[in-house]
């Protein structure tokens, strides 16, 4: 299985990135459901960042994603 | 310092033990972390968040195995994911898991919606309801049996009835006796006829197709998986959303804030869970010996692990007794944690959300028909309200778009 939780895509182009602290995820999932297009669960219900250089217009879902989180484990970033 | 509230006599089943709650388990935090009661066969009390997490997260001290509930609960059925312990326990929590992702929960969305909209139409144009009944009620039962792939929205009623007929008539113990059979009955033919009907995305089904390490599931094990399932969605679901109606109409300031805010129902809901916890606590027992502040904790002693208290932890959330509806750090042990979080909390959420959603929408200006109720701790630990009476401006019916009943 290909570990998502490594940032594998580095594009290297300037936008925003999202990083998880994995120490507090509790996999409470309120980011799958602000930003499904972003984070997911795998079979065992460990979260995934399946994709963490998301483009702009996902940048509204991946604020709530932050905001929502309720272990505060979310943050972004943006890479120049 | 010792008071009669934390006295070694503490009993979660005395009726008095509601009316000062928080006041207990404030106590129970600040002045006695670990806890001593020789009521129900003696047990151990655990208060303080952190104290309470690292006790679920160590399932192999802290085992689920012997029960989760205290006294113990006489199970029909194994209560199993509930009442299991590792390796056994990720099997049973397997089979149902795609059931209940966040994804596929979500599916049920336009259902959820639907008995949403239907419930208010009942009540919408006479400006005033029964919120517990009228709402809360209405929601949960139906959407867990259409999950579970109950025949019909008849038949899950009647399961649902048998239900509360189990948990409810402790004065009719002949009526119990014969719901608790009536509702095994129901499962084991809907066990037999997946056996010779499999479908397609359907809990039973799976379970029969399912390849556990130790082989199939037996029949007992199938019944109980979906049966405590049933039992843990609904009560629970009920009593959430009739916290949350009733906390908003104690603050409507942050009622206001989310009607002109809506994407705050997410932090909102959260904060619902952690100040009103649906169950106020569960239990454990020892499995191998720890010591803890001093006491000794041997292997087969019982513990109650209280989440309302860890919930209102000042050590962890700031203002633990505001309501706060965009808290953000919340980190409530509603859901417990660990290997045997809630494997329901996704769709609990998405009910509570459209709930929430549709009654902001159609009664904005609701407010308390009379002094609303305090909750009542059924069962010592049920945190249930049992009735919100509100008054509204009278609105109009709506179209409802209730999808079928079969996904």
């Amino acid at each position: 299985m290909i570990d998502n939780r490594i940032n594998t895509s580095g594009s290297g182009v300037a936008g925003l990135r999202v990083h998880v602290n994995w120490e507090a995820c509790e996999s409470n999932g309120l980011c799958i459901i602000a930003a499904p297009a972003v984070f997911d669960f795998d079979e065992k219900e460990n979260l995934q960042l399946v994709m963490p250089e998301p483009s702009e217009e996902l940048r509204a879902d991946v604020e709530r994603a932050v905001t929502n989180c309720p272990k505060q484990a979310i943050w972004v970033s943006d890479e120049a | 310092m010792t008071t009669n509230k934390v006295d070694d006599d503490f009993d979660h089943l005395d009726p008095d033990f509601p009316g000062h709650i928080l006041e207990t388990y404030r106590e129970f935090r600040d002045e006695c972390p670990i806890k001593r009661s020789e009521k129900h066969g003696g047990f151990w009390i655990l208060t303080r968040h952190e104290d309470v997490t690292a006790a679920i997260k160590d399932w192999e001290t802290f085992s689920s195995a012997a029960g989760v509930t205290l006294p113990p609960f006489g199970n029909i059925v194994p209560a199993i994911p509930s009442e299991s312990d590792e390796p056994r326990h990720a099997d049973y929590r397997g089979v149902l898991r795609p059931f209940l992702s966040p994804r596929a929960v979500a599916h049920h969305e336009s259902y959820v919606r639907g008995l949403v909209t239907k419930a208010i139409n009942e009540f919408i144009e006479d400006g005033r309801c029964e919120a517990v009944g009228q709402i809360a009620r209405q929601v949960p039962a139906l959407v867990t049996a259409r999950l579970f792939g109950f025949d019909s929205e008849s038949k899950a009623l009647q399961c649902m009835d048998w239900l509360s007929t189990m948990f409810d008539s402790h004065d009719d113990p002949a009526a119990q006796g014969a719901a608790a059979i009536a509702i095994t009955d129901e499962l084991r033919a809907m066990v037999e006829d997946r056996r010779r009907n499999p479908r397609d995305n359907d809990v039973f089904t799976a379970i029969l197709n399912a390849a556990p390490a130790l082989g199939s599931f037996t029949e007992e094990e199938c019944l109980g998986l979906v049966f405590t399932s049933v039992v843990g969605a609904v009560d629970t679901t009920v009593s959430a959303a009739s916290h949350m109606l009733k906390l908003l109409a104690q603050h409507p300031d942050a009622r206001a804030r989310l009607i002109a805010e809506p994407e705050l129902a997410s932090t909102a809901i959260e904060e619902v869970l952690r100040m009103e916890p649906p169950a106020q606590q569960a239990a454990r027992t020892v499995k191998r010996e720890c010591t803890y502040e001093g006491q000794t904790l041997n292997s087969g002693d019982r513990v109650m692990l209280l989440w309302g208290a860890s919930n209102r932890d000042d050590r962890v959330f700031a203002n633990p007794d505001e309501f706060v509806v965009d808290r953000q750090y919340n980190p409530h042990l509603t859901f417990g944690g660990g290997v045997h979080k809630c494997l329901g909390m996704h769709m609990a959420r998405l009910e509570l959300r459209v709930i929430l959603e549709e009654v902001l929408r159609r009664l904005p200006d609701y407010t308390f028909d009379g002094t609303p109720p305090d909750p009542l701790l059924k069962g010592g630990h049920m945190w249930s309200l049992p009735y919100l009476n509100l008054v509204f401006a009278p609105g109009i019916k709506e179209e409802v778009v209730l999808p079928a009943w079969t996904p």
